[in-house]
C-alpha cells in the first residue's frame, strides 16, 4: 500500500521532476541504494541570531565571563584565600545557586527572530519568526544564549565546538530508508546510529568527501540509535518528533551524553550532502554536564561564558516539563547541521565500499 | 564463510553480547595473568641502586633503603611551567609555599593556599635522593648539587627524589605512570594535570617496534606508533595458525630479518621463508586491520583474541566490585552496578604539591564535589564501603576514613568507615549516575577532573577522548 502511495507521489510530482536534478532510487550512479542512503553529520553550529554589533538584540551589551565577574567579586584591594574566591567560584560551577545574582548581572536576547524549528505546532508568544518567515520557531536558548559571546557568530568557540564533531566519540551517522525519490518521498525514515569511522576528506584534510563508508557502532553506540518518520517535500526533509540522545565527548576526554526531547530535523537533501537544522527540547542538566560545566572554566573565558550565570538564565526560560514528574527539565534549541553523504554498513551486511557514485567535494567551512 | 574485517566485526558484536553476561571479562584478564612481571633492560646502577617490581608502575628503581625513586621533570602549564630542568639543580627545597602561583588559567596568582598553618616544604614531602660525597656517575645517573652543597642523584639529567607518602619497599603511592607510555618526553603527559612525580625504572626490554603504555588496568604492549598488539588462542606456542583469510583481518608484527637481540620472553617465528613474526611469552602478535588508528582496541570484540600486557594491575575485589558497558567503553563498578571514580588533585603552589590523598587538604575537593559542604560532599560522591577486606592486594586496600574530615580515621574512631581504596586513595561513585554504565561525572571538576576532580575508573577506554 504504502509502495503504491510512493508510485502515485512520483506520478504526481513528475512535472516538478523535469525542472529539478533527479535522483532516482536504486539505480545508476545514484548513492541512494536498497531505497537507502546515508550521512554523517560533518558540521554543528549552534542556531543563535544575531547582529554585528548587537545593540538589536543585547541592548544592555554582552555578557561577563569568568574572568570579568572574578574581577567584580574579588577586587585587588584586598588579600583572597583561594578557598573564599577560586574554590568559591568552581563550587558555583557544580553548585549553581538558582536565585539571581544582583552583583553577576546577565542579559538576555531581545531578538524577535532566530533559527529553529516548531517543535510543539503551536505559536506561543516567546516563539519566534526564523528569518524566512516562518513562524513559532522554538528555540528558548536564543533567549538564554543571545548575549553571550561564547555562542555568537564571531565566537572563537563555535568553531571549537563544531571540532567537537570530528571526535571518534561524536560520529553522528543518520540513514534515511524506505527512499524511493529524494526530492518527494511521503514516507521515509531517519535513523541516527553513531558511526565508526572518520568522514572521509580530501588529501589535505580540509574538505570532506561524499562516497565514504560508516560502519555503526552496535558494540557500545547502542543508546545513540533513535528511529525518525518523515517525509521528503521539494528535496526538503522533515521529521516527527522523537526523542535523541545525542554523543557528546568534549574537551579533556569529558563524557556528557545530551538528550533532546521530541527532537526533529529539517534538511535539504542532495545526493552528496544534507545541511539544515537540528532542533528538539535539550535536556538542561544534560547540555549543562556536556557544554558549560563540561567545559573548564579556563576554556568558557575564551567565549565570556559564566557556567552559573548560563545555566541559570536556561532554567529560568526552560519550557519542556518532564511528562512523568511535570518538573521543567528541558529547553527548546536548534543546531545548524551539515552532513555528507555515506554509505552506511550495518553489522548484518558483508558490504565492501560502494563504487557507485563519484566522490564530490565539501569544502569544510562554517555554514 | 567468507572471513573478512566486517564478518569479524560481526563476530565481535556477538562476543560482546556473550562478554556482557560475563561479570567479570575485563577482571578476569587482569587476574589470569596476574603473577607476570615485565622484563627490564639491565643497566649500569650506583652501589644500594635496585630494581623493584612494582605491581602497579612495573619494575622501578629505589634507593638503598627500598624508597623508590621520583623525578620531577618541568612542565609548562597554562601560565607557566614549573618542575626541574634536565641537568640543572633541584628547585624543590626548604620554602613552604604560601600562595598560588596562578599557573592555572583564569584564576590570578597571590590567592592564599588553604594549608598555610600546616604546609609542609617541598623538600619534606619529596627529600632528596642525597649521595655521598665520594659518589661516581655512572651511566645515565649522574651528580648534581644542590643548592645547600649537598650532592642528589640524577637519572637522565632529572634529579631525583623519595616521597614521604610511600611507607613499604617499592611503593608508589607518591606518584604513577599511569596514562604515560615508556617513550613519552619527560613532563608528559601534558594537558592541564600537575606537573607531575614519576616513578622512574629501566626501559622495558621490548624490541625497537614496540613501547609499553600504563593504565589502570596494567602495563600494555603496543607498538611504538601506538597501534593495538594483539594474541590469538588459536595459534600454539610460537607457531602462528593465523593463515589464508584469517589474514585480511589480521596483520602479523613482522620482526626484522637480521638484527634481532636475544630476549627474554621474546621470540621470531618464521611463517614463510623470510618472513618473520615477533612471539611474545610465545605467542604470535599481530595488530587488527579494522582498529585503523593508533588506541583503538576493536579486535578485543574478536572472540578469541586478547590485547597483550607486560604485566597487570592487581584487580579490584570481585566482591565489592564488578564492571560495566558504557557508550564510552568498560568501567569498573561498584556491587550494585555504578560507575567508580578517581579522584585526581594538585595544588597551583610552585611546588604543586598533591591534594588527592586523605592525607592532604580536602578543601579542594569538598569544593568541587560539594560546594564546600563535607556532607553534601559525600552524598554527591559517595565512597565505596568495603563490606570486608577481602581481595585486598597490592593495589586495592581498606581504609578507614573520618567522614566529617575526609582524613584518615584516628585509631579506634568509633564513627570510621572503612572504605576501598586504589594506590592508598578512596575511589567513590556519583549519586546522578541512575543506571549501570552511566557516566555522567566523568571529567567532573577544574580542568576536566585532571586537576581538581573525578575520572571513570576505566577497564577498556574506548575513545580516549577522541
Amino acid at each position: 500500500m504504502k509502495h503504491q502511495t510512493k508510485l502515485l507521489t512520483l506520478a504526481l510530482t513528475s512535472a516538478s521532476a523535469l525542472s529539478a536534478p533527479v535522483f532516482a532510487a536504486d539505480g545508476g550512479t545514484s548513492p541512494v541504494q536498497d531505497r537507502r542512503i546515508g550521512y554523517v553529520m560533518t558540521s554543528e553550529y549552534k542556531a543563535i541570531w544575531d547582529t554585528p554589533d548587537g545593540k538589536a538584540e543585547c541592548p544592555q551589551g554582552i555578557n561577563n565571563g569568568p574572568r570579568e565577574e572574578f574581577k567584580i567579586l574579588y577586587p585587588d584591594d584586598k588579600k583572597w584565600t583561594i578557598l573564599e574566591s577560586q574554590l568559591e567560584r568552581e563550587s558555583e560551577v557544580w553548585f549553581p545557586k538558582l536565585t539571581a545574582q544582583p552583583k553577576l548581572p546577565y542579559y538576555e536576547s531581545v531578538a524577535k527572530t532566530s533559527f529553529g524549528i516548531d517543535l510543539n505546532d503551536k505559536v506561543d508568544d516567546n516563539d519566534y519568526t526564523d528569518p524566512d518567515g516562518n513562524k513559532g520557531i522554538d528555540n528558548q536558548t536564543q533567549r538564554a544564549w543571545g548575549c553571550t559571546a561564547n555562542y555568537r557568530s564571531t565566537s572563537y568557540n563555535l568553531g571549537a565546538f563544531n571540532n567537537w564533531r570530528k571526535y571518534s566519540y561524536n560520529i553522528i551517522v543518520i540513514e534515511l530508508t524506505d527512499v524511493d525519490d529524494l526530492i518527494n518521498d511521503p514516507d521515509v525514515t531517519l535513523t541516527t546510529y553513531r558511526g565508526m569511522d572518520k568522514p572521509m576528506t580530501d588529501a589535505t584534510g580540509a574538505t570532506y568527501l561524499s562516497g565514504g563508508t560508516q560502519r555503526v557502532d552496535m558494540r557500545f553506540g547502542k543508546s545513540f540509535i533513535q528511529k525518525f518518520k518523515g517525509k521528503i517535500v521539494d528535496g526538503v526533509l522533515t521529521t516527527e518528533g522523537a526523542d535523541y540522545t545525542m554523543p557528546s565527548a568534549g574537551n579533556g576526554s569529558s563524557v556528557a551524553d545530551v538528550r533532546y526531547y521530541g527532537a526533529r530535523w529539517r534538511l535539504a537533501l542532495t545526493p552528496d550532502r544534507a545541511q539544515g537544522i537540528l532542533g528538539g527540547y535539550m535536556d538542561i542538566n544534560d547540555w549543562n554536564a556536556a557544554a558549560n560545566q563540561g567545559r573548564s572554566t579556563h576554556h568558557q573565558a575564551y567565549g565570556q561564558a559564566a557556567t552559573p550565570s548560563i545555566y541559570r538564565a536556561m532554567i529560568k526560560n526552560a519550557d519542556y516539563a518532564d511528562p512523568k514528574t511535570g518538573a521543567m527539565i528541558g529547553i527548546s534549541t536548534a543546531f545548524k547541521v551539515g552532513l555528507t553523504q555515506v554509505f552506511v554498513t550495518h553489522p548484518d551486511m558483508a558490504v565492501s565500499a560502494n563504487t557507485a557514485a563519484p566522490a564530490t567535494a565539501t569544502s569544510i567551512s562554517r555554514d | 564463510m567468507r572471513y573478512d574485517w566486517y564478518t569479524a566485526r560481526v563476530i565481535g558484536v556477538l562476543a560482546a553480547a556473550v562478554c556482557a553476561m560475563s561479570a567479570h571479562g575485563a577482571l578476569a584478564q587482569s587476574q589470569k595473568g596476574a603473577a607476570q612481571m615485565e622484563h627490564y633492560v639491565r643497566e649500569p646502577t650506583p652501589p644500594g641502586i635496585k630494581v623493584f617490581p612494582s605491581k602497579l608502575d612495573g619494575p622501578v628503581y629505589t634507593d638503598a633503603n627500598g624508597r623508590t625513586l621520583y623525578q620531577w621533570p618541568r612542565k609548562e602549564l597554562r601560565n607557566g611551567g614549573t618542575g626541574d630542568m634536565k641537568g640543572a639543580a633541584s628547585i624543590c627545597d626548604t620554602t613552604v609555599s604560601t600562595e598560588n602561583l596562578g599557573l592555572m588559567s583564569p584564576y590570578p596568582a597571590g590567592l592564599t593556599l588553604p594549608d598555610v598553618a600546616t604546609r609542609k616544604s617541598c623538600e619534606a614531602m619529596w627529600p632528596p635522593a642525597l649521595a655521598a660525597a665520594d659518589a661516581k656517575p655512572v651511566g645515565k645517573w649522574s651528580l648534581i648539587k644542590r643548592k645547600d652543597g649537598r650532592n642528589q642523584w640524577a637519572y637522565d639529567g632529572f634529579v631525583l627524589y623519595t616521597s614521604v607518602m610511600d611507607k613499604k619497599p617499592g611503593d608508589t603511592i607518591g606518584g604513577t605512570n599511569n596514562g604515560r607510555r615508556s617513550n613519552d618526553p619527560p613532563g608528559s603527559p601534558g594537558g592541564d594535570s600537575p606537573v607531575a612525580r614519576v616513578p622512574i625504572g629501566p626501559s622495558p626490554d621490548v624490541p625497537g617496534q614496540f613501547i609499553v603504555d600504563q593504565s589502570l588496568v596494567g602495563r600494555q604492549l603496543v607498538l611504538s606508533n601506538g597501534f593495538i598488539v594483539y594474541a590469538w588462542d588459536g595459534d600454539k606456542p610460537n607457531k602462528s595458525n593465523c593463515v589464508g583469510e584469517c589474514l585480511k583481518a589480521w596483520q602479523p608484527v613482522l620482526a626484522p630479518e637480521i638484527g634481532v637481540n636475544v630476549r627474554e620472553e621474546w621470540s621470531v617465528i618464521e611463517r614463510a621463508p623470510g618472513v618473520k613474526q615477533w612471539a611474545y611469552r610465545g605467542r604470535p602478535l599481530y595488530t587488527y586491520i579494522p582498529d585503523g588508528s593508533p588506541g583503538v582496541q576493536h579486535g578485543l570484540d574478536v572472540p578469541g583474541w586478547s590485547t597483550v600486557y607486560t604485566q597487570y594491575t592487581p584487580s579490584a575485589p570481585a566482591g565489592d566490585f564488578t564492571q560495566q558497558e558504557t557508550a564510552a567503553g568498560i568501567t569498573l563498578a561498584d556491587s550494585k552496578g555504578k560507575t567508580i571514580y578517581i579522584y585526581n588533585c594538585g595544588d597551583d603552589a610552585a611546588d604543586q604539591l598533591a591534594c588527592d590523598h586523605p592525607d592532604t587538604p580536602q578543601e579542594y575537593r569538598y569544593a568541587v564535589c560539594g560546594g564546600g559542604d563535607p556532607v553534601r560532599c559525600a552524598q554527591t560522591f559517595p565512597y565505596v564501603i568495603a563490606t570486608n577486606t577481602k581481595g585486598a592486594n597490592e593495589a586495592w586496600t581498606v581504609m578507614a576514613i573520618d567522614p566529617a574530615t575526609g582524613h584518615r580515621a584516628k585509631a579506634g574512631q568509633a564513627d570510621a568507615i572503612n572504605v576501598w581504596a586504589f594506590r592508598d586513595r578512596p575511589v567513590f561513585t556519583f549519586v546522578r549516575d541512575d543506571r549501570p554504565g552511566s557516566i555522567r561525572a566523568q571529567s567532573w571538576g577544574e580542568f576536566y577532573g585532571q586537576r581538581n576532580g573525578y575520572k571513570v575508573f576505566f577497564l577498556r577506554e574506548e575513545f580516549q577522548g577522541r
